[in-house]
């Protein structure tokens, strides 16, 4: 290496760099771009070839500045290519008028400074070749050479890229020479010229790396990645070529490019050229290379960001995979999820410090592809899960993931992959699933329970046996019961909290997604299911728990109702039915609202007595009885009977009406004070008008033999004198 | 058709390229030099006082055995690396930001802090950076041991020191 005299870093060679510096350095050499430019097209005009070129060489010379920023730099090489294309307008207009001179490559090649020779030489270059000048695979390959003159990174990665831009349309795609002109060349020409462009542009860009004083790194770090593209386009170029197969792909294209990133040992670099590589080509050449290119990720440098790169890699195979909607894209003997699972424990295993949230991230794109690429194969989801899990457990057995670090949020987006990709009877599959959600804080399990519960009413999936509902609420344990670690959450779960509520209501909403279509004694596990799971929730989330059990409950002695032909025991699993109901009314009572368990208990006189079944007037008395305070029983009746007149069904009215004679009767009976021969009267006035007004069908029929049962114990009562002044007509 | 070739003009003759190796490509580039003045620091009471300053450097250059070393200077040292390097080297040596005479007129007569005023010593340490920076960029003056001594030696001892050169280490 010969001795060079030591960069200059002092303070003083920054100067240039200052803001207003720059817009004054990049007007004046726009001026004297236009104003070259400007001489050059009026000699062209006359013809003159050679003071056009002198122009021309003159315009090109405001290039050769080193005070400029890239940005600017850029702004400046962007005019002046636009101005250059009138002189190659110019000449190409001359060839095609037969009037071309013929030696103006050689005579470029006189002018005194190297930018200028190297940018008219490029331009005069690609116009003789269209015009069959010269031959074509010689001036290529001359021009990729003679571009080394110029050594200043910059420059240097301007002046290439201009001539990837020129001979964009002339590199030769073909397999063989074409016979006429022998020297086109062939697509191996192409790739030479491309590789070779993009190993030398790849070079001046690591090189600026080092250009300057160490305090200034950051800045030039931003100015390398603004210029990236330059790099890229080379690889772009290739990927444009027809004659490119999977073959030389992998045999000349993808090693060449590989030696370059990874032994530039630049992580600017090396993170975008092989993201450029993974986007650029097709899919095709990726699947045949896999092994390749997951070596070299390996041989990266220990800065680089592995993480996104990689899973850049899988989801775009992932997506090749499935798309059109078939599995079918991926040949037989590429096992995607063992390679890419085998490599990412690799590449954890040689970067120590790895953190963990970049650990997950992989694992996540792991899952997505498994959960995608082999959707009836519930293994390949397990094992991913399975060794996430692992992974925590070796860094610290049976402690939490801190709530809010990047390692929870990469998590929770893990979990959600499989709510998102399976219905929820599917996922309950995944048995390891848990396991991750246990690694999980109060809040980042709370988020995910909430998502899964919002997935399945979405998605209005049924879940049709309690072994499933069991599964189920394992996951959910975070909002059914009380958590150890929410201490902080729990003091605000009452219904003074929206979220608690709404919460509770979404848990409530599930109920009605636990159906057993033809098997009544499922559906009567699933009930008891949950009310041994909720039962352990606390009174607050049982007020919105317990009224869907029990209305279910209560719709399911319909079902035994209409299958007492086929079931003879359908009477006490019925009575079984209401005593769950009872009990589990009778919780709610010790809440302060007092309509809900009314509510309900009315609904349970309804049902018990649509029932019909042998104790069913029992049953129904029952739930009434339930009241003990008297005060309470009248103002309960009162809401009662102010209900039952909203109650829009008619036969269902009369109904309730009929049930509440019997409660006031039954009260009376009791010597409850307040309730009174009036009352009964009106009550009986107005049952008798309301009945006028159903229809006489079949389960009519059923109501008024009901309500002319009630009647006629009246009348027999009337003749005590505790029913003085009762007033029953017929 | 005509042909590039250029072998009856030698002045557009092509030169045989050399493939370099992938290292030669990607390394960085073994001319990196950089020394900063820092953190002048007045030392001492009254009369006796003086200031130094932090000489910081990083190179990787192959001639120096540290590539990373800080040592605190004053202006004299300065001055006494200037005078071995004009005797013994053959390179015409920067001069330094001036002694300043006038300023170090005894205290009771100025109305200023004299030498040990903030601007004056600014002013000061940014001479002496380019000092240093200019003459330790120089091959000759890399091959001097006064030169080594001042930068990387931890104090000079100017009774152990003998002048003469270095090679590559």
């Amino acid at each position: 290496m010969s001795m060079q005299k030591a960069v200059d870093n002092s303070r003083s060679s920054n100067a240039g760099l200052s803001m207003d510096n720059q817009e004054k350095l990049l007007a004046d050499a726009l001026q004297n771009v236009r104003q070259h430019a400007f001489a050059m097209k009026r000699v062209l005009d006359q013809q003159s070839v050679m003071e056009g070129l002198k122009h021309a060489a003159n315009m090109l010379g405001e290039l050769r500045t080193s005070l400029l920023s890239p940005k600017n730099y850029y702004e400046l090489h962007v005019v002046v290519v636009e101005e250059l294309h009138h002189l190659e307008l110019y000449l190409t207009d001359e060839f095609e008028h037969g009037r071309g001179s013929h030696d103006l490559y050689e005579v470029v090649q006189y002018a005194g400074n190297i930018v200028p020779r190297l940018y008219l030489l490029i331009t005069i270059g690609h116009v003789y070749i269209r015009a069959n000048e010269l031959p074509r695979r010689e001036v290529l390959r001359d021009l990729v050479e003679m571009c080394r003159g110029v050594q200043h990174p910059l420059r240097g990665l301007f002046l290439r890229n201009y001539l990837l831009q020129c001979v964009k349309s002339l590199l030769p795609d073909t397999e063989e020479e074409n016979q006429e002109a022998t020297k086109t060349g062939t697509i191996l020409d192409s790739l030479d010229f491309i590789l070779l462009n993009f190993s030398e542009m790849n070079k001046l860009w690591v090189r600026m790396q080092y250009q300057g004083h160490t305090r200034d790194l950051q800045r030039r770090e931003q100015e390398r990645r603004e210029l990236r593209i330059l790099v890229g386009t080379n690889l772009v170029r290739l990927s444009e070529l027809e004659c490119v197969n999977v073959e030389r792909y992998k045999t000349i294209v993808l090693p060449k490019i590989m030696e370059q990133v990874v032994s530039c040992r630049d992580s600017i670099a090396q993170e975008y050229l092989m993201e450029c590589i993974i986007q650029v080509f097709p899919d095709e050449y990726h699947l045949n290379t896999l092994n390749e290119f997951l070596k070299a990720c390996r041989e990266l440098s220990a800065s680089v960001n592995i993480r996104n790169i990689l899973i850049s890699l899988i989801d775009r195979l992932t997506a090749y995979s499935t798309r059109d909607g078939s599995q079918q894209n991926i040949p037989e003997n590429i096992q995607l999820f063992d390679i890419f699972s085998e490599q990412i424990a690799e590449v954890v295993k040689s970067r120590i410090n790895m953190p963990p949230e970049d650990i997950v991230a992989l694992q996540s794109a792991l899952l997505n592809l498994s959960l995608k690429c082999y959707r009836d194969q519930f293994e390949y989801g397990n094992k991913v899960l399975e060794n996430t899990r692992k992974i925590f457990d070796n860094i610290a057995l049976d402690t939490q993931v801190q709530t809010g670090t990047p390692a929870a949020k990469e998590l929770v987006k893990m979990l959600k992959i499989p709510i998102d990709c399976y219905d929820i009877l599917d996922v309950l599959k995944l048995n390891h699933y848990k396991l991750v959600l246990q690694l999980l804080s109060y809040r980042e399990r709370h988020t995910v329970c909430m998502y899964i519960i919002n997935s399945i009413l979405d998605k209005e999936t049924i879940i049709p046996t309690a072994e499933q509902v069991t599964q189920l609420f394992e996951l959910l344990l975070t909002l059914i019961i009380d958590q150890t670690d929410s201490a902080l959450e729990t003091s605000r779960q009452t219904i003074t909290n929206e979220d608690f509520v709404e919460e509770q209501n979404l848990v409530a909403r599930l109920y009605n997604n636990f159906q057993a279509p033809n098997d009544p004694d499922q559906q009567y596990h699933i009930i008891k299911i949950c009310q041994d799971t909720f039962k352990n929730g606390g009174l607050e989330r049982m007020r919105f728990t317990y009224p869907p059990i029990i209305m279910q409950a209560y719709a399911l002695t319909f079902r035994y109702k209409n299958i007492r032909e086929q079931d003879e025991k359908w009477e006490k699993k019925c009575q079984k039915l209401f005593q769950l109901c009872n009990q589990l009314i009778n919780t709610l009572t010790k809440l302060e609202t007092n309509d809900l368990p009314l509510r309900l208990y009315l609904q349970g006189a309804l049902a018990a007595s649509e029932i019909g079944s042998e104790n069913a007037e029992t049953i129904a008395y029952e739930f009434f009885s339930q009241v003990h305070d008297n005060e309470k029983v009248l103002a309960c009746l009162k809401k009662a009977t102010k209900l039952t007149t909203q109650i829009m069904d008619q036969s269902v009215q009369v109904q309730l009406y009929n049930e509440l004679l019997n409660t006031y009767i039954y009260f009376f009976n009791q010597n409850l004070p307040d309730i009174d021969i009036t009352l009964l009267n009106s009550l009986i006035e107005k049952l008798q008008n309301e009945m006028s007004k159903i229809s006489s069908n079949e389960n009519d029929e059923f109501i008024r033999n009901q309500i002319q049962k009630t009647f006629d114990y009246l009348r027999q009562q009337s003749q005590l004198e505790k029913f003085q002044g009762l007033q029953i007509n017929n | 058709m005509a042909t590039i070739d250029a072998d009856n003009r030698r002045e557009i003759a092509r030169l045989p390229s050399r493939p370099i190796s992938l290292e030669d490509r990607y390394d960085p580039p073994a001319n990196f030099l950089e020394i900063e003045v820092l953190n002048p620091e007045t030392h001492g009471f009254g009369n006796k006082r003086y200031t130094d300053y932090e000489i910081r450097m990083r190179t990787n250059l192959p001639v120096f055995r540290l590539k990373e070393c800080s040592v605190r200077r004053r202006y004299s040292d300065f001055e006494w690396l200037r005078k071995e390097l004009e005797r013994d080297s053959k390179i015409v040596v920067p001069s330094l930001p001036s002694k300043a005479w006038q300023r170090q007129v005894p205290a009771f007569l100025r109305r200023d802090d004299g030498i040990f005023e903030d601007e004056f010593i600014e002013e000061r340490r940014k001479g002496l950076e380019q000092f240093i920076n200019k003459v330790a960029g120089h091959p000759l003056a890399q091959n001097e041991r006064s030169l080594h001594v001042f930068l990387q030696d931890t104090t000079i001892d100017h009774d152990k020191y003998v002048p003469g050169k270095v090679r590559n280490s």
